[in-house]
């Protein structure tokens, strides 16, 4: 085993085959609503190295971003996944900085929760970016048509949000930061909230996420049962301390200071998709204990509930080698108070089109994301030119729309007309 | 004399097979247990009398099987462009001809496999004039044949075979030339439903490894429109004895 993993850390001095691709991309967008500024002009360059044996294989992927948006330059390079793989009879084990990708869904996460987003940039992300690889070991284990997977990630790792004065700063979550009555504080006083520093769980085997995955192919279709024991990836946030300011002896205002902190929850899932005549069904669900939520009457400003998340979707071919996909989103707090600041149930619908036209030199993905509960939404329309290998020429746009206390409407003036280049290698 | 050319010309009709006999001698050609092959296709567009080509690659693994529900299961991967390199395609062949076969898609980039739905056999297979159809080829049973008479294709005679889909297909009809004494296509014309000619496949290199026939390059031009694929085939690998388990989602995903 010591020397497979050498061997693997000195790919060049033995036997095996190195791979490199990657791709460079230019995305320029701006904003098609009030002041038409430039929101992004970004550069990318993506460069993934591999080594391959029969019995084992090394991958890096390494990253190099600088952004340029709202006169700010931000320059990023990181080391996106580095593993080695193993591969024996029955089984593989991949160790290193990883993607777990559990999902059947397309452009929504029900219980493909293994690895925190990176929602910075939110819309302005393409889909393969999206997902934070972390440091775990996974291993696969071969039985007939069965297989399973266990999980082991000893560090917990958040979910990144864009910073405050951001384009694509999130705003829900915590309370309105000008001014929340909170029943609980029995006052109508202006109400001002702040954010303390964030608390992460301490990287140790008593704070490692664990998860296993059971798949089978079963009449016709591929069913996988999940289990994941971890850390949410977004926070909870609790009531610290309220501090009145006070004109002479008269209370005037308070100041509410908040703390985000991270809290254990268990999945338990099930995915499935399965050819129907025309068509593939697929679905997709999860139920959550011990979800914490927002609760202005609560306490400590939360309150604890199982959640259930379920997505049940139908892809179908087009006219024109076209794909067309269909999903239905159900999310719902199973133990509801009134006074939680998210909403009982959310519904949501996905629409999307893909294809690829005129000997695939014309590309075009259309994908709608409709909150229904909200009435709030976004739509992409996307027209690829690859009439040049390796190149692909992409104008578009996204198109928000929504009340501002929704996921998609806290950006509707984010509205964009977007240009990107790629040359991949 | 009548009579003796009477004679004559029954024993010409008797010594010609039928459209169904040509077909069933080809399809009698011994089968690998399975292929390892790479394929490029160069896909060439015609603009104002200029030619502008982009190049697919592809490794293509194949097992047929003599019994039991699968008749092949087949494990492509995309090499070239690099924007889809490492993309997987493994497909299920089911000897019921009326069962559709299983697909799944692996993509590298979302590190994702998803089933997809196999039953639109005759769209495009990568943006060439080949459709998943004309890749995969089609059971005896799924058409009628007709003998035609012959011709000289390749320097070689040929058989000319009507193939006409039984259910309503893809084609409206197909004319196959089929070298008389090799038994193998050495061109294949492809009417649409308004019987006008669409495409027409020729086959200008074949070769034989040991028992097998092995098309090296395979051409097919729109007739309706101005592009053409060519079809080059390499590294051609029969009966390694591939393992059953190669054939799964596993394999799918392991990109290199």
């Amino acid at each position: 085993m010591r020397s497979l993993f050498l061997l693997g850390l000195f790919p060049v001095l033995c036997w095996g085959q190195l791979s490199t691709s990657g791709y460079y991309q230019n995305w320029n967008a701006i904003r098609s609503a009030a002041d038409y500024d430039l929101m992004l002009f970004r550069n990318r360059f993506r460069s993934d190295v591999g080594y391959d044996h029969d019995r084992y294989s090394a991958t890096v992927s390494l990253d190099v971003r600088l952004d340029r948006q709202r006169g700010e330059s931000e320059l990023e390079a990181s080391m996106r996944e580095a593993y080695i793989d193993l591969f024996f009879e029955k089984g593989d084990l991949r160790i290193g900085k990883q993607q777990v990708v559990w999902g059947k869904a397309d452009g929504i996460f029900i219980n493909d929760i293994v690895n925190p987003l990176d929602m910075r940039q939110f819309l302005m992300q393409d889909f393969d970016n999206i997902r934070m690889a972390q440091p775990m070991v996974k291993g696969s284990f071969y039985l007939g048509e069965w297989t399973l997977v266990g999980l082991l990630n000893p560090e917990f790792q958040p979910g990144r949000f864009a910073e405050e004065g951001n384009n694509w700063e999130f705003k829900i979550g915590l309370p309105d930061s000008i001014m929340t009555p909170m029943p609980r504080l029995n006052t109508s006083l202006p109400n001002y909230i702040h954010k303390n520093e964030e608390v992460l769980p301490e990287a140790s085997l008593e704070n490692a996420e664990i998860g296993l995955r059971l798949s089978t192919f079963l009449m016709g279709a591929d069913i996988s049962l999940l289990f994941l024991d971890g850390y949410n990836d977004i926070p909870a946030y609790r009531l610290d301390r309220v501090v009145p300011t006070l004109h002479g002896f008269v209370p005037v205002q308070l100041d509410t200071y908040m703390t985000p902190f991270y809290y254990r929850s268990t999945m338990t899932g099930l995915n499935f998709s399965r050819p129907i005549f025309s068509t593939v069904l697929k679905g997709e669900m999860g139920y959550f204990t011990d979800r914490h939520f927002g609760d202005l009457e609560a306490e400590e400003f939360f309150s604890v509930s199982d959640y259930f998340q379920g997505m049940l979707g139908i892809d179908l071919s087009g006219p024109w080698d076209s794909a067309v996909s269909f999903q239905g989103v159900h999310r719902r707090i199973l133990d509801y108070r009134e006074s939680m600041m998210e909403d009982e149930i959310q519904m949501m619908a996905t629409a999307m089109v893909n294809g690829a036209f005129a000997n695939e030199t014309i590309g075009l993905l259309a994908l709608c994301i409709y909150d229904v509960s909200n009435k709030a939404g976004m739509f992409r329309f996307d027209l690829d030119y690859r009439g040049i290998d390796a190149l692909s020429i992409s104008i578009g746009t996204y198109q928000i729309w929504g009340n501002e206390d929704s996921l998609f409407g806290q950006f509707n003036t984010n509205d964009n007309l977007f240009l990107k280049v790629k040359y991949s290698y | 004399m009548k009579i003796l050319v009477l004679v004559l010309f029954v024993g010409e009709l008797l010594a010609q097979p039928t459209g169904r006999e040509v077909m069933e001698k080809l399809d009698d050609q011994p089968e690998p247990k399975d292929v390892v092959s790479t394929t490029t296709m160069t896909l060439t567009k015609i603009v104002r009398g200029k030619e502008r080509s982009r190049i697919r690659a592809i490794t293509r693994s194949q097992k047929f099987y003599n019994g039991g529900d699968f008749s092949s299961k087949i494990l492509i991967r995309f090499e070239k462009p690099a924007d889809v390199k490492g993309t997987g395609l493994l497909m299920w062949e089911y000897r019921d001809s009326q069962r559709d076969s299983d697909h799944w898609l692996y993509l590298p980039a979302l590190q994702k496999s998803k089933r997809i739905v196999s039953n639109q056999k005759n769209q495009s297979f990568m943006g060439s004039d080949f459709s998943y159809e004309d890749m995969e080829g089609r059971d005896l049973d799924e058409d009628s044949y007709n003998l035609l008479g012959e011709g000289e294709f390749f320097g070689v005679m040929c058989y000319k075979v009507e193939a006409v889909s039984v259910e309503k297909g893809t084609y409206g009809r197909r004319i196959l030339w089929v070298e008389k004494g090799r038994s193998v296509i050495r061109k294949i014309e492809f009417y649409d439903q308004k019987d006008r000619l669409l495409k027409v496949m020729t086959v200008p290199e074949i070769s034989k490894d040991g028992d097998y026939w092995t098309i090296l390059r395979m051409e097919m031009e729109n007739i309706q429109k101005p592009h053409r694929t060519t079809l080059e085939v390499s590294d051609i690998v029969y009966d390694s004895g591939i393992e059953d388990s190669f054939f799964t989602e596993r394999y799918l995903k392991r990109v290199r």
